[in-house]
């Protein structure tokens, strides 16, 4: 779908690679400074060095590439953003609506059911953006904003891809926009609207659903937040709630009136925004909303609307709200109050006086210096299970099956195995909690949500696959067309000097990051392997790696 | 409750299993004796439903008068249970007549048999909560009617705040942490339920997956290099550790290995279960009761298992939908209960029902769509043979039973849609579980802090 690298060109870029890291990890390792400390100091003249590249590009797209690695050495981390800002869109496809029940001639097990009424195409293409796609910061950006704003394919009639896909352009397109209109535009996408509510939500009974999640998930949360993030409270310690029920029934009441656009060959218009069919539908009575914000009676759907969105959008508690979720996604589970309060107040004002710009709050927290400076052992997160894929898919060529074109992107049941099913989280809580804890411990680490003895498991089986085996062509008809493989040819030159191999990915994978003991360990086990076994040297390093808690743990 | 983290690494298991595991490896579950001796099998088999069952359309009253006040909220919008398809039952202890929904038909049996009881109006609460209290400003749960927050006070049973422990989870905690890292509790699902202090559950995939297929790494033959690539996989677990995450995500993967090494062999249950995201869940709890019970002397004499199943938030098309699912939770429930009695324990095992909360008397929407909102109090099935079935249990509240009074603004109600202030808490339900599986009335304390503002500290509906 998008062949944005030849091949030829990762394998020229990755031996530059190669040769620079292993020199620059041997001389840190010989000065013995003590890691990880030592990135910041392997600066050559001012030019970004490999691991601090690797660093950002873990961060800022669906893994490091070798040719993204030298790529961002040449221009830097902001010239580097601003290309990621302006690269086109990779997003999704309109497709046509489709009947509810499927008709006869798109029986099970056939293409047309595939593409027509699961989540496949959708999850494929997803798969192969993060894979292929140039916009790499667009897409990482907003499958973060789609695990806040959360539509899940789990609810009857939401896995069909043709009233999934707009949800999703409304993401991509909106991820560098102005939170407001992401706001607007979620508010009114009519999946959305039918997952929670808002779609047919009348005067008469309103339904709260849409009221309270945009509030508690979507915006602003529970607790009266400080600019970083901790909460507020009295001399007693009591916090604060946002809202009550009275100014989630307001909400409700306000959000009345919507219903979808019209039919289209008499299927349901999940394509179109929402909108008001009959103004009779709206509740136009007075309403009190956050913050004792009282919107006058006689309002038609549309200017509560607006004016409900503005009294959210104007909460002091969003900046705090989203800045760190989009840190956790982004860059660390435990951003510092600092780091936090200094994304607040970007979201607050752009420095041109814009709030809730999100162009200028993503740059502002890759280019932060807390997500620069060397790691901590309380920084970074344990990266989910897409992520795991990516890095590792991205770092090695990922391939089709028989390596001759791209891979088909079904990776979704690799990231199913591991607890994580795309565009299918269990509630509108989403895949994990942003507040969930690292087990044992004191620290936040949402991702870890997801990690049990059966999906650690999991995760160590599908490195397996990716790093020895392959994700076979047409196995799973009509699901696989292409299947999926890693490339290590650009690697087998190096597998003779073991330490040479595992310098060169850890550089690659690790951002420079691998500790004296683990690298030891790497280069035992692969010096254990025949030398004349040249892939074998390889997938046994890079197993080795991919499966240690010190690579998942993405810092 | 709150022990310091220095009291929490020294009594954890955790610190123990990171290094202490890799070099001394388990047989079997390797338990202590002490574990083992005492008390005969007993276990406790939580079904979640997640999303809020509506109880309202779960347990109807079939008396004229009760009827008449349920259909006059419901039957307009069309969310009304027609009188003559409700199952009939008669609770011992009240005079007249409920229905249960037509769906539940296949447990609607051990009712009448005295294997299944029902909690009615519970629902998390810091202390009683008369309607007047809750008007005037008494304190009340954390964040009432919010999925997340009621989720979490359902499965902590803390409702002043969050809570990083669930009551499953501190259940295990004071009947001791097993030194072999096989944990007492056995997640099929996920939740807060299943984590205490000192106790992470065993995660483990529904049947069909084999029990001796479960937790495998695949990838190692015998050469030489795998045998030194599986070395170093296994030395890379144990460094790293100044990094909590690090540390945290090797502890989980150290704790499954270790315990598939126990799985040698996959029992066979004859029962057959529906093949449904519940059934399969519940056929893989009995399976792994089995292996158990065929350990010995090493066997576990307490276990608890957590499941799930999701779809209950039925804000809309909730006729077909909360059809379905109650379908799917009765049968599996009714094959579960016969795999107990396969195996002999039909006694020793309680099942019982959690969810997010209640929803609305009041419907949302009419006709095709309708549906229900967010509420509070709730009613749940708790079942097996051990169980004082065939009646209601609670704490009676304003209409005089514990059933509540369904009006719309009435006695019961925080508002006019119809959400229970529930008369029972969720402290009472658990605590009256908790005491059967053996916790002492010191422990009940620790495990359930709220429960010593409630006077009635047992429910009564275990035998």
């Amino acid at each position: 779908m998008h062949p944005m690298h030849s091949p030829k060109l990762l394998f020229r870029r990755g031996v530059g690679l190669i040769l620079g890291a292993a020199c620059i990890t041997s001389w840190m390792i010989v000065t013995s400074y003590s890691w990880p400390g030592q990135l910041s100091r392997a600066r050559h003249g001012g030019r970004v060095t490999a691991e601090e590249a690797a660093r950002f590009l873990q961060q800022s797209t669906w893994g490091p590439t070798a040719d993204l690695i030298s790529h961002v050495q040449d221009v830097g981390f902001r010239k580097f953003l601003e290309e990621q800002f302006d690269a086109p869109m990779s997003s999704y496809p309109t497709l046509p609506l489709v009947p509810s029940t499927p008709p006869v001639d798109c029986p099970a097990n056939s293409i047309c059911r595939r593409d027509n009424y699961t989540l496949y195409p959708v999850q494929t293409r997803f798969f192969t953006n993060t894979l292929y796609g140039e916009d790499q910061l667009r897409q990482r950006v907003a499958f973060a904003l789609h695990q806040i704003f959360v539509v899940s394919g789990v609810d009857i009639g939401q896995g069909y891809p043709s009233r999934f896909t707009p949800y999703l352009q409304v993401l991509d397109s909106d991820a560098f926009e102005n939170f407001r209109t992401l706001l607007y535009d979620i508010t009114l996408n009519a999946a959305m609207g039918n997952y929670l509510d808002m779609a047919n939500n009348r005067k008469t009974n309103p339904n709260e659903n849409y009221a309270r999640e945009v509030l508690q998930l979507f915006s602003i949360g529970l607790n009266r937040m400080q600019p970083d993030g901790s909460l507020v409270r009295d001399v007693q310690g009591q916090t604060f709630p946002t809202y009550d029920q009275a100014v989630v029934n307001a909400f409700a009441r306000l959000f009345t009136g919507w219903t979808f656009a019209p039919a289209q060959n008499g299927l349901t218009n999940y394509i179109d925004p929402m909108r008001v069919a009959n103004a009779a539908n709206h509740d136009t009575g007075t309403k009190t909303l956050l913050r004792g914000v009282t919107l006058p009676a006689g309002q038609t759907a549309a200017e509560d609307l607006d004016d409900g969105l503005d009294n959210i959008f104007q909460d002091p508690n969003v900046g705090p709200f989203i800045g760190r979720q989009l840190i956790q996604h982004l860059v660390t589970s435990n951003p510092s109050p600092d780091y936090i309060k200094r994304i607040t107040d970007v979201f607050n004002d752009n420095g041109s006086g814009v709030r809730g710009d999100l162009k200028a709050v993503v740059k502002a927290i890759l280019l932060d210096r807390e997500a620069r400076a060397a790691s901590t052992p309380q920084s970074g997160h344990l990266v989910h299970p897409v992520l795991l894929i990516t890095r590792l898919a991205r770092a090695f060529n990922v391939r089709s099956a028989d390596g001759t074109g791209d891979s088909d992107g079904y990776l979704n049941p690799q990231s199913q195995a591991m607890g994580m099913n795309v565009f299918s989280p269990p509630s509108v809580f989403s895949y994990f909690s942003p507040s969930g804890g690292v087990p044992g411990s004191s620290l936040r680490g949402p991702e870890f949500g997801l990690l049990n003895t059966s999906t650690a498991v999991a995760r160590a089986n599908v490195v397996n696959t990716l790093v020895f085996s392959r994700i076979a062509a047409g196995t799973a008809y009509p699901f696989n067309p292409s299947g999926t493989s890693l490339d290590f040819s650009a690697f087998q030159p190096l597998a003779g000097d073991p330490e040479g191999l595992v310098d060169a990915l850890n550089a690659l994978m690790m951002s420079g990051q691998m500790s004296p003991d683990m690298r030891s360990a790497v280069i035992t086990a692969v010096s254990a392997v025949n030398s004349s076994n040249t892939l074998k040297r390889v997938r046994t390093a890079v197993y080795l790696i991919a499966t240690s808690s010190q690579y998942q743990v993405e810092r | 409750m709150t022990l310091s983290r220095r009291e929490f690494l020294r009594r954890s298991g955790c610190s123990a299993l990171s290094v202490g595991a890799l070099t001394s490896g388990i047989d079997r579950f390797g338990l202590v004796q002490a574990f083992a001796q005492g008390n005969s099998y007993r276990a406790l088999v939580c079904i979640f439903l997640a999303g809020g069952n509506d109880g309202n359309n779960m347990l109807v009253p079939l008396d004229a008068a009760g009827y008449a006040a349920y259909a006059a909220a419901r039957n307009a919008a069309g969310l009304a249970i027609a009188q003559g398809s409700l199952l009939p039952i008669k609770p011992k202890s009240i005079g007249t007549e409920f229905g249960l929904h037509p769906s539940l038909a296949a447990v609607h049996p051990f009712f009448t048999d005295g294997k299944l009881a029902i909690v009615t109006n519970v629902g998390p609460l810091i202390q009683p909560l008369s309607k007047q209290d809750y008007l005037s400003g008494a304190p009340r749960p954390y964040q009432l009617f919010s999925h997340a927050d009621q989720i979490s006070q359902w499965q902590t049973s803390i409702s002043t705040g969050a809570s990083g422990t669930g009551w499953g989870g501190r259940v295990a905690d004071v009947l001791g942490v097993n030194p072999s890292g096989y944990p007492l509790i056995t997640a099929l699902a996920g939740g807060i339920f299943t984590r205490g202090q000192l106790t992470s559950p065993l995660t483990v995939a529904p049947a069909p997956t084999a029990l001796n297929r479960l937790l495998l790494l695949s990838g190692f033959g015998t050469a030489a290099d795998e045998q030194a690539r599986l070395t170093a996989m296994n030395y890379l677990r144990t460094i790293g550790r100044d990094s909590p995450l690090v540390a945290a995500a090797s502890n989980v993967t150290q704790q499954a290995l270790d315990i598939a090494k126990a799985f040698d062999v996959d029992p066979v249950v004859n029962t057959v279960f529906p093949n449904t995201t519940l059934g399969n869940q519940l056929k893989q709890v009995a399976k792994l009761m089995k292996f158990n019970l065929g350990s010995g002397a090493r066997a576990l004499t307490r276990q608890i298992f957590f499941c799930s199943l999701g779809g209950f938030d039925t804000h809309q098309g909730q006729v077909n939908t909360q059809a379905t699912l109650l379908t799917q939770v009765g049968n599996a429930m009714k094959a579960f209960y016969d795999a107990t009695v396969e195996l002999g324990i039909e006694s020793q095992v309680v099942t019982f029902t959690l969810s997010d909360f209640g929803r609305t008397l009041q419907p949302a929407g009419s006709a095709g769509t309708v549906g229900s909102d967010h509420a509070w109090g709730n009613h749940h099935l708790v079942m097996g043979a051990s169980v004082m079935g065939g009646d209601l249990y609670g704490v009676s509240g304003p209409s005089g039973t514990v059933f509540p009074t369904l009006q719309l603004g009435g006695p019961d109600d925080t508002d006019t849609r119809g959400r229970w202030i529930p008369t029972t808490s969720v402290d009472q339900y658990a605590a009256t579980l908790a005491r059967w599986f053996g916790v002492d009335e010191i422990n009940i304390n620790t495990v359930f802090p709220q429960l010593r503002n409630f006077s009635t500290r047992d429910l009564r509906f275990m035998i």
